[in-house]
């Protein structure tokens, strides 16, 4: 009796090993769904640049990286994510640097100022990582992040979720990438433009450890490798944040790092804004030219101290 | 650990070769084995609640001893309401305690006193209600001299602290499980076969069913203000499904590792969704706790003797102390007493035992008339359980106010399409498989190994893919 049971639930395992494995055509398709390619190209190492941006969409869309390019000579890349978070940056930083050259340069928007609180509309986009579930190195991270079972080390039907059977979905206007990266946004949204410039008070009580210690990490690999770090604070129509300016600069561990923050009420009108925190193309030419200037003369204060 | 947890799969794995290949020479080891095993799967939530588990065995298994031993009826009682009023205020202080000091604080607010009160703020023992009722079923019959008191400690330990239905229930009897415990078991391959088919079809309940509708049903009730009325009918509906999902997922789950140690425990959940009358359902529904309760309290409070209004006495309070059993929130009560007022015609009419059998008996599909009555039952049912999910009577009532718009005749904001297709299934297979003892049971005997094996697999593969995150069982907050 005990024997029979035994033998059949072997037998099904076996079986079931085989009918899962035809999964493999599933798993293989799904990359070709994902109309951001970028991590891809990442995990492929077809990301050699010079220069790469990080952030969330206050780096997507507001650093033109073509222009930095055209006017650096240096090849660059935006590889902001729109609603990430610093600790999702730094995952992409470390797969950066495991499957590429490192970069010379790297330009850090951070978020005035959710950057290290709890806030809904940043996440670990662990959306962009399902769809490359046929690496096993990110089968492996989603697994340790406790996204998947560790069931999925053996079987491909537990990489995949139902949303993966669900269709491709349309592209619209953040789908719209730069040949470096960057989505530009064209105008503006209706009604931010009255809305009151207002002094946020910034408590640093309510900030998530996990986040600060990413950041931290960010910054050491930087240093580490040798990689110039500019962290930016992006403009902001509605906030003036001036606690979370001075936080993000003690928090900057080596002090010559270069750090720039944009003070919007004496640069900035509401013509150059998309919505109240993102800028739209002309607002985005317009500050990507004013960090231009800036890392070129870091790169002349650079040469002068050597 | 969760049933559906990952340790748990490795945890009934070990558990079934230690007793099965190691410990099956004596029945003694046996139980041992199931004793430790369960005593070790209770500490993996909290360890230090192991103690009053194991206090309140301690507690009922000499008064037991004591109430055999003295004829005395005085020594009896004492000894009867020692184990009785501990039990209870164990259960008072860890569920009811800041219900009730909290509720007092709020009246004497309302009429103008600000009183400051002391609320113990601890975690609820998880499964405190289950083994409380366990005990306090052993004492009550020990008491009223229907069984002999167990002798053995391991047995009776094994008894109260039996994992499979240690947290959740199904809430046992001493008469049921206790003789299975004191009988050698054998390993019985077609017992064993159902048993997992029974544990595949509660996790696909759990995993697959209520984990998912819960999803939509936290979006639409946190903000139950902001959506149309079709889209909160949906949420109410889904809910029903989540919790049905949820709880007998857990029961089938019980059961069918239940019987791969060979032993049967009672049947807690039999389609109730498809009942015909409120009475049917909850004839079908969590039938442990309702038979306890027809046992323990409506019998001795005199039950359908001693005239109509007595019997609608003792239905209301049934219905009010399971609704209090469930937690201490006004939701609960409200929810109860809403059954019991479904109750009422049906006991009025004498029509509260109407349907009995099995709907649609030897049938394909049901008739006119009692897809009509489903259809009702279900829907009284539903309206109900949005007090039992609600966080508040006002949260219920604002969610309720907002089914009866005009928006209720809009297309609902959320559709989850996918998760219906399932649903769908899930009825599907249930209504196929009603006859017998679980889903599968029945359903699964009318076909061929290579169906049976396809069926299976197909349902493996939708458990991997739904089965991402470990979710707790809402009955484990009961």
């Amino acid at each position: 009796m005990m024997k029979k049971f035994l033998k059949n639930i072997l037998i099904f395992t076996l079986v079931f090993f085989v009918v899962d494995k035809l999964f493999y055509w599933k798993i293989e398709s799904l990359p070709k769904r994902e109309l951001d390619k970028r991590l891809e190209w990442i995990l492929e190492g077809k990301m050699n640049k010079d220069i790469l941006i990080f952030g969330s969409s206050r780096a997507q869309h507001n650093l033109y990286a073509d222009a930095i390019q055209d006017s650096l000579k240096e090849t660059t890349f935006n590889l902001g994510y729109r609603g990430s978070t610093i600790n999702f940056q730094l995952f992409i930083l470390k797969k950066v640097l495991k499957h590429n050259t490192k970069p010379k340069k790297i330009l850090l928007t951070t978020d005035d100022s959710s950057e290290f609180l709890i806030d809904k509309t940043l996440q670990f986009r662990y959306d962009k990582l399902y769809s490359l579930v046929k690496y096993q190195e990110i089968t492996a991270d989603l697994i340790v992040r406790k996204e998947l079972s560790p069931f999925a080390y053996l079987l491909y039907s537990a990489r995949l979720g139902w949303k993966q059977f669900s269709g491709t979905k349309p592209p619209d206007k953040f789908d719209q990438w730069t040949a470096a990266g960057t989505v530009l946004l064209e105008e503006s949204t209706v009604g931010f433009e009255n809305k009151k410039k207002t002094s946020r008070k910034y408590i640093v009580n309510k900030e998530v450890l996990e986040r600060l210690t990413a950041f931290d990490e960010f910054q050491k690999i930087c240093q580490e490798n040798a990689i110039e770090l500019f962290v930016l604070i992006p403009p902001n129509f509605s906030n003036i944040n001036k606690g979370f300016v001075d936080r993000v600069e003690d928090l900057i561990r080596d002090k010559k790092s270069n750090f720039y923050y944009e003070d919007t009420i004496h640069s900035m009108s509401s013509e150059n804004f998309y919505d109240e925190s993102h800028l739209n193309k002309q607002g985005a030419v317009l500050y990507t030219n004013k960090i231009i200037k800036k890392m070129k003369e870091a790169a002349l204060e650079n040469s002068k101290t050597f | 650990m969760l049933f559906n947890s990952i340790s748990f799969a490795f945890f009934v794995p070990i558990v079934f070769i230690l007793y099965w290949f190691v410990c099956q020479k004596s029945l003694k080891v046996q139980n041992g084995l199931l004793l430790l095993s369960s005593y070790f799967f209770y500490s993996c939530w909290d360890w230090r609640f192991l103690f009053l588990l194991l206090f309140s065995t301690l507690l009922d298994y000499f008064s037991g001893l004591q109430l055999e031993k003295n004829s005395n009826n005085r020594i009896r009682k004492f000894w009867f309401y020692c184990s009785i009023i501990i039990n209870l205020s164990f259960l008072g202080i860890f569920k009811y305690f800041d219900f009730f000091v909290l509720s007092f604080q709020s009246l004497f607010l309302k009429m103008g006193y600000k009183i400051d009160v002391f609320t113990l703020n601890v975690i609820l023992p998880v499964g405190i209600s289950f083994y409380t009722f366990h005990g306090l079923s052993y004492v009550i019959d020990v008491y009223k001299k229907r069984i002999i008191p167990e002798k053995s400690f391991v047995e009776y330990a094994v008894f109260v602290s039996y994992f499979p239905l240690l947290v959740a229930g199904p809430i046992e009897r001493a008469t049921h499980l206790l003789p299975q415990i004191k009988i050698k078991r054998y390993f019985n391959y077609n017992q064993a076969v159902l048993g997992l088919y029974q544990i595949l079809w509660g996790l696909f309940k759990k995993i697959v069913i209520a984990d998912t509708c819960a999803k939509y049903v936290t979006i639409i009730f946190n903000d139950s203000a902001h959506y149309s009325g079709s889209t909160l009918v949906m949420g109410a509906i889904l809910f029903s499904f989540q919790i049905y999902g949820d709880f007998s997922g857990y029961s089938d789950i019980a059961l069918g590792v239940s019987r791969l140690f060979g032993i049967e425990l009672l049947k807690n959940f039999a389609f109730p969704y498809f009942s015909r009358d409120i009475a049917e359902f909850w004839r079908r529904w969590h039938i442990s706790l309702s038979s306890w309760f027809k046992d323990y309290l409506y019998i001795p409070l005199g039950g359908s003797k001693g005239g109509k209004w007595k019997s609608i006495r003792n239905i209301f309070i049934i219905f009010l102390v399971s609704g209090f059993w469930h937690g201490a929130n006004w939701t609960f009560l409200i929810w109860g007493l809403l059954n019991a007022l479904y109750f009422l015609p049906l006991l009025l009419r004498n029509k509260n035992r109407n349907h009995i059998n099995i709907v649609a008996y030897n049938k394909r599909f049901p008739g006119f008339k009692e897809t009509i009555q489903i259809f009702v039952t279900f829907t009284m049912t539903t309206f109900a359980w949005i007090f039992f999910r609600a966080d508040s009577v006002a949260g219920a009532l604002v969610f309720i106010k907002g089914i009866f718009a005009k928006s209720l005749f809009s297309l609902p904001e959320i559709r989850p399409t996918f998760l219906l297709v399932l649903i769908l299934f899930l009825i599907s297979v249930e209504w196929l498989g009603r006859e017998g003892h679980f889903a599968l049971d029945h359903f699964m005997n009318h076909f061929n190994r290579t169906f049976r094996w396809s069926f299976v697999m197909f349902v493996v593969i939708v458990l991997f893919i739904f089965g991402k995150e470990e979710q707790q069982f809402i009955y484990f907050q009961f």
